[in-house]
Protein backbone atom coordinates (compact mmCIF):
# COMPACT_ATOMS: atom_id res chain seq x y z
CA UNK A 1 0.00 0.00 0.00
CA UNK A 2 1.09 3.56 -0.83
CA UNK A 3 1.56 5.99 2.04
CA UNK A 4 0.55 9.59 0.85
CA UNK A 5 1.67 12.67 2.45
CA UNK A 6 -1.70 14.50 2.53
CA UNK A 7 -1.00 18.25 2.28
CA UNK A 8 -3.18 18.49 5.24
CA UNK A 9 -3.24 15.80 7.34
CA UNK A 10 -0.25 14.15 6.60
CA UNK A 11 0.82 10.89 5.46
CA UNK A 12 -1.44 8.48 5.57
CA UNK A 13 -2.40 4.86 3.95
CA UNK A 14 -3.69 5.20 0.23
CA UNK A 15 -6.93 3.96 1.87
CA UNK A 16 -7.98 7.28 2.85
CA UNK A 17 -7.53 8.54 -0.74
CA UNK A 18 -9.35 8.45 -4.62
CA UNK A 19 -6.72 8.62 -7.70
CA UNK A 20 -8.44 11.58 -9.24
CA UNK A 21 -6.33 10.62 -12.75
CA UNK A 22 -4.37 12.63 -14.85
CA UNK A 23 -3.65 15.96 -13.30
CA UNK A 24 -3.27 19.58 -14.87
CA UNK A 25 -5.90 19.03 -17.64
CA UNK A 26 -7.17 22.64 -18.51
CA UNK A 27 -11.08 22.70 -19.75
CA UNK A 28 -11.40 24.63 -22.85
CA UNK A 29 -12.12 28.04 -22.70
CA UNK A 30 -14.75 27.67 -25.85
CA UNK A 31 -15.71 23.63 -26.19
CA UNK A 32 -18.47 24.87 -28.38
CA UNK A 33 -15.76 25.98 -31.00
CA UNK A 34 -14.54 22.38 -30.78
CA UNK A 35 -14.34 19.76 -33.46
CA UNK A 36 -16.35 16.25 -31.91
CA UNK A 37 -12.51 14.71 -32.33
CA UNK A 38 -10.70 17.95 -30.32
CA UNK A 39 -13.76 17.54 -27.73
CA UNK A 40 -13.28 13.58 -27.62
CA UNK A 41 -9.74 13.78 -26.89
CA UNK A 42 -10.00 16.72 -24.34
CA UNK A 43 -12.30 14.09 -22.73
CA UNK A 44 -10.77 10.66 -23.11
CA UNK A 45 -7.34 11.22 -24.04
CA UNK A 46 -5.09 10.90 -21.31
CA UNK A 47 -1.47 10.66 -20.91
CA UNK A 48 0.05 6.90 -20.53
CA UNK A 49 3.28 8.35 -19.09
CA UNK A 50 5.88 5.82 -17.51
CA UNK A 51 8.15 7.57 -14.97
CA UNK A 52 6.93 10.50 -12.91
CA UNK A 53 3.41 11.32 -13.51
CA UNK A 54 1.03 14.17 -12.01
CA UNK A 55 -2.21 13.34 -11.00
CA UNK A 56 -4.93 14.21 -9.02
CA UNK A 57 -5.75 12.87 -5.68
CA UNK A 58 -8.40 13.46 -3.14
CA UNK A 59 -8.13 12.14 1.05
CA UNK A 60 -11.72 11.62 0.67
CA UNK A 61 -11.11 9.55 4.05
CA UNK A 62 -9.89 12.47 6.10
CA UNK A 63 -9.85 16.19 5.39
CA UNK A 64 -11.80 15.52 1.80
CA UNK A 65 -9.91 18.05 -0.33
CA UNK A 66 -8.04 17.34 -3.29
CA UNK A 67 -4.32 17.98 -4.06
CA UNK A 68 -2.03 16.86 -6.95
CA UNK A 69 0.78 14.36 -6.41
CA UNK A 70 3.97 13.15 -8.68
CA UNK A 71 3.55 9.52 -8.87
CA UNK A 72 6.63 7.23 -10.89
CA UNK A 73 4.68 4.90 -12.51
CA UNK A 74 7.34 2.45 -12.89
CA UNK A 75 8.53 2.07 -8.99
CA UNK A 76 5.37 4.36 -7.79
CA UNK A 77 7.52 6.04 -5.75
CA UNK A 78 5.81 9.72 -4.78
CA UNK A 79 8.36 12.17 -6.06
CA UNK A 80 5.58 15.96 -4.85
CA UNK A 81 2.83 16.72 -3.57
CA UNK A 82 1.14 19.92 -4.14
CA UNK A 83 -1.84 22.00 -4.08
CA UNK A 84 -4.32 22.55 -6.45
CA UNK A 85 -3.48 25.73 -8.37
CA UNK A 86 0.17 25.31 -7.75
CA UNK A 87 2.67 24.47 -10.61
CA UNK A 88 4.42 21.05 -10.49
CA UNK A 89 7.79 21.30 -9.36
CA UNK A 90 10.23 21.85 -12.30
CA UNK A 91 12.14 19.05 -12.93
CA UNK A 92 8.95 16.85 -13.01
CA UNK A 93 6.39 17.37 -16.22
CA UNK B 1 -41.10 15.73 21.97
CA UNK B 2 -40.77 13.03 20.33
CA UNK B 3 -38.43 10.05 21.82
CA UNK B 4 -34.64 9.93 20.67
CA UNK B 5 -33.27 5.89 19.88
CA UNK B 6 -29.56 6.21 20.55
CA UNK B 7 -28.13 4.44 16.92
CA UNK B 8 -26.61 2.20 19.44
CA UNK B 9 -29.52 1.48 21.42
CA UNK B 10 -29.43 -2.61 19.99
CA UNK B 11 -26.42 -3.58 21.71
CA UNK B 12 -28.06 -1.97 25.16
CA UNK B 13 -24.93 0.66 25.65
CA UNK B 14 -26.61 3.98 25.45
CA UNK B 15 -25.31 5.99 28.98
CA UNK B 16 -24.08 2.98 30.26
CA UNK B 17 -21.01 1.33 31.22
CA UNK B 18 -19.97 -1.37 29.44
CA UNK B 19 -16.91 -3.02 30.76
CA UNK B 20 -14.96 -6.05 31.90
CA UNK B 21 -16.40 -6.69 35.03
CA UNK B 22 -13.32 -6.66 37.56
CA UNK B 23 -10.59 -5.14 35.65
CA UNK B 24 -11.22 -2.21 33.45
CA UNK B 25 -8.57 -2.25 30.72
CA UNK B 26 -10.72 -1.07 28.16
CA UNK B 27 -14.70 0.19 28.59
CA UNK B 28 -16.57 2.18 26.46
CA UNK B 29 -19.63 4.64 26.51
CA UNK B 30 -21.55 5.99 24.32
CA UNK B 31 -22.27 10.21 24.28
CA UNK B 32 -25.55 9.85 22.91
CA UNK B 33 -27.20 12.94 21.71
CA UNK B 34 -24.88 15.44 21.45
CA UNK B 35 -25.61 18.54 19.43
CA UNK B 36 -23.06 18.10 16.05
CA UNK B 37 -22.50 21.31 13.98
CA UNK B 38 -20.70 21.16 10.67
CA UNK B 39 -19.08 24.81 10.34
CA UNK B 40 -17.80 26.41 6.78
CA UNK B 41 -16.30 29.44 6.57
CA UNK B 42 -13.46 31.59 5.56
CA UNK B 43 -10.69 31.49 8.16
CA UNK B 44 -8.90 34.62 6.81
CA UNK B 45 -12.12 36.42 7.97
CA UNK B 46 -11.57 37.37 11.39
CA UNK B 47 -15.01 38.90 11.72
CA UNK B 48 -16.00 35.19 11.37
CA UNK B 49 -13.37 33.61 13.85
CA UNK B 50 -14.57 36.49 15.90
CA UNK B 51 -17.82 35.94 16.21
CA UNK B 52 -16.83 31.64 16.95
CA UNK B 53 -14.61 33.06 19.84
CA UNK B 54 -17.34 35.45 21.69
CA UNK B 55 -20.10 32.98 21.75
CA UNK B 56 -18.30 29.56 22.09
CA UNK B 57 -14.98 31.06 23.85
CA UNK B 58 -12.50 29.11 21.24
CA UNK B 59 -10.18 30.04 18.83
CA UNK B 60 -11.06 28.08 15.95
CA UNK B 61 -7.87 25.59 15.55
CA UNK B 62 -6.55 26.53 12.00
CA UNK B 63 -3.54 24.20 12.70
CA UNK B 64 -4.55 20.84 11.02
CA UNK B 65 -5.80 17.86 13.45
CA UNK B 66 -6.05 19.96 16.37
CA UNK B 67 -9.09 20.52 18.60
CA UNK B 68 -10.17 23.55 20.66
CA UNK B 69 -12.23 23.73 23.94
CA UNK B 70 -14.09 25.88 25.67
CA UNK B 71 -16.19 24.67 28.89
CA UNK B 72 -18.84 21.82 27.29
CA UNK B 73 -18.16 23.14 23.62
CA UNK B 74 -15.43 21.93 21.30
CA UNK B 75 -14.52 22.68 17.66
CA UNK B 76 -12.45 20.12 15.69
CA UNK B 77 -10.34 21.26 12.88
CA UNK B 78 -11.81 18.95 9.68
CA UNK B 79 -10.73 20.71 6.53
CA UNK B 80 -8.86 24.20 6.30
CA UNK B 81 -12.13 25.95 6.11
CA UNK B 82 -14.38 23.44 7.99
CA UNK B 83 -14.67 22.35 11.63
CA UNK B 84 -16.88 20.28 13.68
CA UNK B 85 -18.43 21.46 16.64
CA UNK B 86 -19.65 19.61 19.16
CA UNK B 87 -21.50 20.27 22.39
CA UNK B 88 -24.50 20.29 24.80
CA UNK B 89 -26.98 21.42 22.25
CA UNK B 90 -28.86 24.16 20.42
CA UNK B 91 -29.36 26.51 23.67
CA UNK B 92 -27.34 29.96 24.58
CA UNK B 93 -24.99 31.00 23.53
CA UNK B 94 -25.16 28.91 20.15
CA UNK B 95 -28.39 30.64 19.36
CA UNK B 96 -26.69 33.96 19.39
CA UNK B 97 -23.48 32.40 17.22
CA UNK B 98 -26.27 31.80 14.60
CA UNK B 99 -27.40 35.12 14.96
CA UNK B 100 -24.07 36.72 14.36
CA UNK B 101 -22.90 34.08 11.88
CA UNK B 102 -26.06 35.31 9.51
CA UNK B 103 -24.48 38.51 8.49
CA UNK B 104 -21.19 36.55 6.73
CA UNK B 105 -20.55 33.72 4.53
CA UNK B 106 -20.50 30.57 6.18
CA UNK B 107 -22.03 27.20 6.09
CA UNK B 108 -23.68 25.70 9.50
CA UNK B 109 -25.01 22.17 8.93
CA UNK B 110 -27.12 20.49 12.27
CA UNK B 111 -25.73 17.21 12.05
CA UNK B 112 -26.83 15.73 15.36
CA UNK B 113 -29.23 13.05 14.06
CA UNK B 114 -26.59 11.60 11.79
CA UNK B 115 -23.55 11.04 13.74
CA UNK B 116 -22.57 9.83 17.42
CA UNK B 117 -20.10 9.86 19.90
CA UNK B 118 -18.58 6.85 20.85
CA UNK B 119 -15.77 6.86 23.76
CA UNK B 120 -13.05 4.26 24.42
CA UNK B 121 -11.01 4.54 27.66
CA UNK B 122 -8.67 2.16 29.81
CA UNK B 123 -5.06 1.97 30.02
CA UNK B 124 -5.67 -0.84 26.63
CA UNK B 125 -7.34 1.53 24.73
CA UNK B 126 -4.45 2.55 22.27
CA UNK B 127 -3.86 -0.99 21.50
CA UNK B 128 -7.86 -1.78 21.11
CA UNK B 129 -7.44 0.73 18.55
CA UNK B 130 -4.35 -0.26 17.00
CA UNK B 131 -5.69 -3.06 15.93
CA UNK B 132 -7.87 -1.76 13.34
CA UNK B 133 -6.42 2.27 13.15
CA UNK B 134 -2.41 2.48 11.82
CA UNK B 135 -2.19 6.19 12.93
CA UNK B 136 0.56 6.85 15.30
CA UNK B 137 -1.41 6.79 18.32
CA UNK B 138 1.55 7.23 21.07
CA UNK B 139 0.96 9.85 23.41
CA UNK B 140 4.21 11.41 22.49
CA UNK B 141 2.23 12.13 19.22
CA UNK B 142 -1.24 11.55 19.68
CA UNK B 143 -2.38 13.77 22.73
CA UNK B 144 -4.90 16.30 24.42
CA UNK B 145 -5.91 18.82 22.07
CA UNK B 146 -5.13 16.26 18.52
CA UNK B 147 -7.78 14.90 16.32
CA UNK B 148 -7.48 13.11 13.52
CA UNK B 149 -9.94 11.66 10.42
CA UNK B 150 -9.44 8.46 9.32
CA UNK B 151 -10.89 5.53 7.96
CA UNK B 152 -11.72 2.79 10.90
CA UNK B 153 -12.64 -0.64 9.68
CA UNK B 154 -14.55 0.57 6.50
CA UNK B 155 -16.55 3.82 8.52
CA UNK B 156 -14.94 7.31 8.29
CA UNK B 157 -14.42 8.32 11.61
CA UNK B 158 -13.04 11.48 13.54
CA UNK B 159 -10.94 10.51 16.24
CA UNK B 160 -10.62 13.04 18.94
CA UNK B 161 -8.52 13.15 22.54
CA UNK B 162 -10.13 13.21 24.95
CA UNK B 163 -10.77 13.17 28.89
CA UNK B 164 -13.10 11.28 30.99
CA UNK B 165 -14.07 13.52 33.70
CA UNK B 166 -14.56 10.13 35.97
CA UNK B 167 -12.16 7.75 34.29
CA UNK B 168 -8.96 10.01 32.92
CA UNK B 169 -7.45 9.39 29.58
CA UNK B 170 -10.16 8.82 26.67
CA UNK B 171 -10.67 8.63 22.58
CA UNK B 172 -13.95 10.50 21.35
CA UNK B 173 -15.00 8.33 17.73
CA UNK B 174 -17.24 10.48 15.89
CA UNK B 175 -19.14 8.21 13.00
CA UNK B 176 -22.22 8.33 11.42
CA UNK B 177 -25.24 6.77 12.52
CA UNK B 178 -25.73 4.04 10.50
CA UNK B 179 -21.69 2.75 11.21
CA UNK B 180 -22.07 3.03 14.53
CA UNK B 181 -23.52 -0.27 15.53
CA UNK B 182 -21.08 -1.78 13.45
CA UNK B 183 -18.11 -0.40 14.84
CA UNK B 184 -18.56 -0.55 18.30
CA UNK B 185 -19.16 -4.52 17.36
CA UNK B 186 -15.58 -4.43 15.56
CA UNK B 187 -14.12 -2.66 18.58
CA UNK B 188 -15.92 -4.69 21.42
CA UNK B 189 -14.67 -7.84 19.63
CA UNK B 190 -11.27 -6.41 19.34
CA UNK B 191 -11.27 -5.46 22.81
CA UNK B 192 -11.61 -9.14 23.74
CA UNK B 193 -7.66 -9.68 23.47
CA UNK B 194 -7.60 -6.94 26.42
CA UNK B 195 -9.97 -8.82 28.75
CA UNK B 196 -13.08 -6.55 27.61
CA UNK B 197 -16.07 -8.55 28.42
CA UNK B 198 -19.70 -7.63 27.29
CA UNK B 199 -21.86 -7.87 30.19
CA UNK B 200 -25.21 -6.10 31.77
CA UNK B 201 -25.00 -3.61 33.97
CA UNK B 202 -25.52 -4.81 37.35
CA UNK B 203 -28.97 -3.79 38.49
Amino acid sequence: MLQIDCPWCGPRDQDEFQCGGEAHIVRPADPEALSDVQWADYLFNRANTKGAHAEQWCHSGGCRRWFNVVRDTVSYQIADVYLVGDSPPKENP
Amino acid sequence: MTSRFSPLSEIKTPQRQLGASDRLDCWFQEQAFRAHFNLRGDPQNSDFLQAVKEQLGFDLPLVPNTVSVAGRWRGCWLAPDEWLLLGPGRSEPFETLVGDLSAMHHSLVDLSGGQTVIRIGGPAWRDVLGSACTLDLHPRVFEAGHCAQTVLTHSNVLMIHAHDDARGEALDIVVRRSFADDLLRWLIDAATEVGFELHRPRT
